[in-house]
């Protein structure tokens, strides 16, 4: 499961929005095209800049490697680290663009990147896990193309996401802003 | 609230094949608004729409300037108030059009022996079908249309709303393509939900397909639960 990250800050963070009356929401990413369409989409669309704070979500996943010939520890680890630097481009990805944005608007927008760690592909429950603890009031999710393709494509983890959430849940397609038709 | 009601079918343009030879006088496949017999028609061409204009404004096909069309499906089930009432405070701006759909099913009689002459009774049931369609679409675009908490202006000011016969999910996506919607927003669990479900088909068959965002509105539970995974 997840490893403890800083929980204390988040919901500091949670118990102070909902003082001020702000929302919480919270973006899931994850290194597709999709999910940086679903990032311009909630600038663009959904985020009211006085009344939000978003989250940035991104969990760092990998397989925990078998110890069966030795060197099982060191295998994780590696995998880890190429994980958490993943991760931590997708971040980076986010907070360039968030600050574009914010240049550009010229709209002050309180916002929070947070990395999680899931080993052996628990990230599902990891997203629905913060989203229960943050009081979230929206989980936005990118997932690919779907309308264009005669096989509905949503990814396992947008799906389970969307099936299970106790939160209103966006799906924001990878060709993301365009209009129906 | 003026409501223009205007009515196409794309059958019209098509007479039914049996009805090709028939003479001038009363044709006995057409129902009262001249709709052919849902019986003699392919499924694609039952749909039946029927629009109505909520608003004034909204009479010209055109957006607002920087406005969205946002589609919302209704279906008179608490989650259809529910995805309102949640575009009302947490999504539209002024000056998106949104336009509300609902989709019946064709009231079906399974007699073994369909003639003309049982068409009036057929008639009667679908007549009531569309009476209620249209009554469910003026009660949810007055729900929407009521004004904010706080202030004394509505969320929008333009609103269409659509009385469709077909499939549920087939034509609501059709119809989001037919007016370029920006966004979808629908509630979670329709009327027809089994208690197991957690996701009700018509959302989920929406967010797979549309390729416009999706939003699925289920209301925010409390957190104080302890087996959140029981929440639907």
């Amino acid at each position: 499961m997840a490893a403890p990250h800083a929980r204390s800050s988040t919901v500091a963070t949670t118990t102070s929005l909902g003082l001020l009356g702000k929302r919480l929401l919270v973006l899931a990413m994850d290194d597709s095209v999709a999910s940086q369409v679903a990032l311009a989409w909630t600038l663009k669309e959904m985020v009211h800049p006085e009344r939000d704070h978003l989250v940035v979500l991104t969990v760092s996943t990998y397989k925990t490697a078998s110890g069966l010939l030795g060197g099982g520890d060191v295998k994780t680890s590696k995998r880890e680290l190429k994980a958490d630097a993943r991760a931590q481009r997708i971040c980076e990805y986010a907070a360039m663009h968030i600050g574009d944005f914010v240049k550009q608007m010229s709209v002050p927008l309180s916002f929070e990147l947070v990395t999680l760690k899931a080993a052996d592909n628990d990230v599902r429950d990891v997203i629905l896990d913060y989203i229960r603890d943050t009081r979230a009031s929206m989980l936005i999710l990118g997932a690919h193309a779907g309308g264009t393709v005669k096989r509905a494509i949503l990814g396992s983890t947008s799906s389970y996401c969307l099936h299970h959430a106790a939160v209103p849940v966006i799906i924001v397609k990878e060709e993301g802003g365009v209009k129906a038709g | 609230m003026s409501s223009t009601t205007s009515t196409t079918s794309p059958a019209a343009t098509n007479p039914a094949p049996a009805a090709a030879g028939t003479s001038t006088g009363a044709d006995p496949y057409s129902d009262r608004h001249g709709h052919p017999a849902a019986h003699l028609l392919e499924p694609e061409e039952r749909a039946v729409h029927d629009e109505h204009h909520l608003t004034e404004k909204a009479a010209s096909t055109s957006t607002l300037a920087g406005g969205r069309t946002v589609l919302v499906p209704v279906d008179g089930s608490p989650s259809s108030i529910e995805a309102i009432e949640w575009a009302r405070h947490h999504f539209l701006r002024p000056n998106d059009t949104v336009v509300l759909v609902h989709v019946r099913s064709y009231q079906n009689l399974y007699l073994a022996d369909m003639g003309a002459s049982l068409l009036p009774a057929v008639e009667d049931l679908e007549d009531v079908a569309r009476r209620d369609s249209h009554a469910l679409i003026r009660d949810m675009g007055r729900r929407l249309l009521a004004p904010l908490e706080g202030t004394n202006a509505p969320p929008v000011t333009r609103v269409r709303g659509f009385a469709i016969r077909g499939d549920a999910r087939a034509d609501i996506l059709r119809k989001a393509r037919d007016v370029h919607a920006d966004a979808i927003v629908v509630g979670s669990r329709g009327l027809g939900m089994l208690k197991r479900a957690v996701l009700g088909s018509v959302s989920d068959y929406l967010s797979h397909h549309a390729p416009c965002p999706v939003l699925v509105i289920r209301p925010v539970t409390t957190h104080d639960e302890e087996h959140p995974e029981a929440s639907p």
